[in-house]
């Protein structure tokens, strides 16, 4: 009995921290610097257009990784024409989320970068 | 069975005769098949070996052996061959299981993914709950790299200059422009000379200028803060020596 309330009380508090998780990952949905990219193509209200954000790249990297010539991202945001032909064409985004070193273009994967 | 008027082994004579022709006969019979058999067994070494021979190849050959006729091309690929049993092919679900398992294993073996709300939370926020990314670098909570895989040559360079920008009004609140604070992240080609020209006071740079997103503007105040927030973090009070 008193194991039963035991794993009754770990669970409850179990959950307690999933949804703790859940609730700073909403908090955290905005960030300063983070880039909702226009899409210039229909269906911007079924299908959420993508979302940059510049907080989990500066984790892991510094800004000329990106911004430089090679990759071709400018000073100046959303003056990139990103396309999906064009990230799986290795360009832009494609450069490194191709699965390595970063997660690809994938059914799997639409969500992390198209949301709300 | 005794015949009339002949000795009682006339029959017997008569028998053996018989019996020693059949004989000789059957001898002579085998000798025969012996030599036509000899010869028979001969006959297709003497064609192979003068087919064999001949400085050309002969329609002989053609028809002994598994090869096109004088005057025709071999055939450039030999004719498919199949196994004589049928060879048992693992059932397609096997293979994609296998699949699996290998994709399963290759992101094993690249780690697990990062755990990005723990690492948000785990960063030094400011006065106004923005991300302190000097503070997170100057901690080594975080060690941005300047290449995307680690072979590569990281092209960003370093300054130290720090620049002094005249100001129109207090000049206890001039503004200090650190190259130093800024190379942490950039390389030179980031802001000169799309955004600053490579002559330190060649930009009139004005507060209306930098809230509609030019000079300082084109980072500060969307992905960068200056520390602390607000005009302090830039118009720092200089101390008298």
């Amino acid at each position: 009995m008193k194991m039963m309330k035991a794993m009754k009380t770990m669970l409850l508090w179990l959950l307690a921290a999933f949804m703790l998780c859940g609730l700073a990952w909403n908090a955290q949905a905005e960030v300063l610097g983070d880039v909702r990219f226009e899409r210039k193509t229909k269906g911007d209200e079924d299908f959420p257009p993508a979302i940059f954000s510049h907080w989990n790249h500066r984790v892991k990297f510094k800004c000329y990784v990106c911004h430089n010539k090679t990759v071709g991202f400018e000073m100046k945001a959303g003056s990139a024409q990103i396309t999906m032909a064009l990230i799986e064409n290795k360009q832009y985004c494609g450069v490194c989320h191709q699965g390595q070193p970063a997660f690809g273009v994938g059914f799997e994967s639409c969500s992390r970068c198209h949301r709300k | 069975m005794a015949r009339q008027g002949l000795p009682w082994h006339t029959d017997k004579i008569l028998r053996l005769k018989a019996a020693t022709l059949t004989h000789l006969m059957a001898f002579k019979t085998t000798r025969r098949l012996r030599y036509l058999l000899s010869i028979l067994t001969l006959l297709p070494w003497l064609v192979l070996l003068v087919a064999c021979s001949a400085p050309t190849p002969s329609p002989l050959m053609a028809m002994l052996f598994d090869m096109p006729p004088p005057g025709q091309a071999q055939a450039t690929a030999p004719a498919p061959r199949q196994p004589r049993r049928t060879v048992r092919q693992p059932p397609p679900q096997l293979t994609i299981s296998k699949e699996y398992v290998a994709m399963m294993e290759a992101r094993a073996k690249a780690g697990a993914p990062p755990n990005w709300p723990d690492i948000f939370a785990k960063l030094p926020k400011d006065d106004e709950d923005n991300i302190d990314w000097s503070a997170a670098l100057e901690s080594k909570l975080i060690t941005p790299s300047g290449v995307i895989n680690a072979k590569d040559t990281d092209v960003g360079k370093t300054s130290e200059d720090d620049i002094e920008l005249s100001t129109s009004g207090k000049p206890k609140r001039m503004v200090v422009f650190s190259h130093k604070v800024h190379t942490q992240w950039l390389t030179c080609n980031n802001c000169h000379s799309k955004i600053f020209k490579r002559e330190a006071g060649a930009a009139k740079i004005t507060m209306d200028a930098i809230d509609e997103g030019k000079y300082c503007g084109v980072c500060h105040d969307k992905v960068a803060l200056a520390k602390p927030s607000g005009c302090k973090g830039c118009h720092k009070p200089i101390k008298k020596s």
